[in-house]
């Protein structure tokens, strides 16, 4: 994309390596990225391809070896230094030792500022949690404690908001209905969103653009755009319209996993 | 009757009342010879105010005793945990010290500790010696093995050091520290007692020395017991702070 310097993320030609014993691994190699304003981006890929890592150096939490990321004008570490970045895992990581109420208010707290409990009210009622803002997170199933997670990753309005498979732990059954609250959510706060998951269905369901990656080394395979209405409910997902384009990200999927064995461990 | 026996409280109670049948049994025979006194032979030891005061007075100095080196033991371990887990670079050199501490023989260094410290101090150093370490060891790996979800939250966060550290690390560190102070607890008596054998004025390691050397049979087992009594005391009460202590910061 040659819109990099206007969006509100911009990933440009990120290659990282790691050790692996006395040989060099290559995670990724030359990852081209960037989010409009409020867009929301979905990335999937097999597993291995270095799609939780292309996420982590967004966070700030890896470096590259090279190429660049921009969050609006800044890098990700000044991004994280403001505490701007919003970022919830598939291990929730909730404390067990605070409350529904103090996990959502934890980044306040881990950032030195006042916490806004008003703020932290909202959030917990607009993920369905206002009556549980006392509860500990091991009285809570695990989609309420993925919903907490969320609610904790908003709660310092991010310019960006990173998803690392926050739904892969989930039920298939809790997992559907917490996608469509989690539209409902990102609808309502409208955050500039990039979702990693392994699930077709559920990067078509949620982005306004879905990037297929391959592994070894974990690069773009192909981008495609979803313009189906919102909210995507159960009448969006069972339209045709949907299924196909489904099909045509898992095929570019399956090409992308073939690439992957076929190239091999690179030198 | 098998539903009752589900309930755990109860079935310790079964198991120890077994066990004392056994031992007055063993006792009365002689089974177990001449040394081996059953328990109402024991209560002997106790059945005049004289001896009564004799065990009240040993018992003070040493539960007295007992609470300082624990207390002076868990302080130093919890403080050089924190130093080791805030200053890396020192991490290795503290382990090490605590290492050497906790290698040091105390019963060779008994003797040497009573010409330094004097014998009313040894039982203490002894105590604080031995309660230190699994307390120190306790809490610098729940510092250390800190869960990388938490760190990586607080990265992405934007979190200082400082503020990860007491917000994250120390409260995933809580349930660690109290099941240290639980295994340094009886450590503390035992290093106590031991101090009191090397020629302290007053203390239950006192009484036991006596009584073996003049073959006052009941009494010797009646301090023993109490000692056991007292590290048992302990060790259930925190037991049962570690509980709470699992409930309140643990899943």
């Amino acid at each position: 994309m040659s819109a990099a310097s206007s969006a509100a993320l911009a990933v440009e030609g990120i290659s990282k390596s790691f050790r692996l014993g006395r040989e060099s691994f290559q995670a990724l190699r030359g990852i081209d990225l960037a989010l409009a304003a409020g867009e929301f981006v979905s990335v999937v890929g097999p597993s291995g391809c270095g799609k939780s890592t292309l996420l982590r150096i967004i966070a700030g939490l890896e470096t590259p070896d090279a190429g660049r990321v921009t969050i609006g004008s800044s890098t990700p570490a000044e991004t994280t230094a403001a505490h701007r970045l919003g970022i919830a895992f598939q291990d929730h990581a909730l404390l067990p030792w605070l409350s529904v109420a103090e996990n959502i208010a934890l980044p306040y707290r881990l950032a030195g500022m006042t916490v806004d409990q008003a703020r932290v009210q909202e959030l917990a009622r607009l993920v369905g949690l206002g009556d549980f803002l006392r509860a500990r997170p091991r009285q809570l199933s695990g989609g309420m404690r993925q919903r907490v997670s969320i609610a904790r990753a908003m709660v310092l309005k991010p310019v960006v908001l990173l998803l690392d498979e926050p739904f892969g732990a989930l039920d298939l059954v809790t997992r559907r209905h917490l996608n469509l609250e989690m539209q409902r959510i990102w609808g309502e706060l409208g955050t500039t969103a990039l979702l990693i998951t392994h699930s077709v269905d559920e990067a078509v369901q949620f982005g306004n653009r879905v990037f297929v990656m391959a592994a070894r080394p974990g690069r773009m395979h192909a981008e495609f755009a979803v313009k189906l209405p919102r909210p995507r409910d159960r009448r969006v997902t069972a339209s045709p319209e949907f299924v196909a384009l489904v099909q045509k990200v898992a095929a570019a999927l399956d090409d992308a996993t073939a690439a992957s064995t076929a190239s091999g461990m690179p030198g | 009757m098998a539903r009752v026996l589900e309930q755990g409280w109860l079935r310790s109670l079964l198991g120890f009342a077994l066990f004392f049948i056994l031992w007055e049994t063993a006792g009365r025979t002689g089974a177990l010879g001449a040394s081996f006194p059953s328990l109402s032979e024991i209560a002997t030891a106790f059945d005049t105010p004289v001896k009564r005061g004799l065990f009240t007075r040993s018992m003070a100095v040493t539960v007295h005793s007992s609470l300082i080196a624990f207390a002076v033991g868990a302080a130093i371990a919890v403080g050089l945990a924190l130093i080791s887990a805030v200053l890396p670079s020192l991490e290795n050199g503290i382990d090490s010290l605590a290492s050497g501490i906790y290698a040091i023989p105390a019963i060779a260094f008994g003797p040497i500790l009573i010409l330094i410290a004097g014998p009313e101090t040894t039982p203490i150093v002894l105590g604080v010696l031995s309660a230190f370490f699994p307390i120190y060891g306790a809490f610098v790996s729940g510092l250390r093995f800190t869960p990388s979800a938490y760190l990586d939250l607080s990265g992405a966060l934007g979190a200082s050091r400082a503020r990860a550290f007491l917000l994250l690390k120390v409260p995933h560190a809580m349930p660690a520290l109290i099941d240290g102070l639980r295994l340094g607890a009886p450590g503390a008596i035992l290093g106590v007692v031991l101090g009191e054998w090397f020629g302290a004025p007053r203390g239950l390691g006192v009484v036991i020395v006596g009584s073996m050397q003049n073959v006052r049979i009941p009494q010797l087992w009646a301090a023993a017991l109490l000692v056991v009594a007292c590290s048992l005391i302990a060790y259930f009460a925190l037991s049962a702070l570690h509980r709470l202590c699992v409930r309140r910061f643990a899943w």
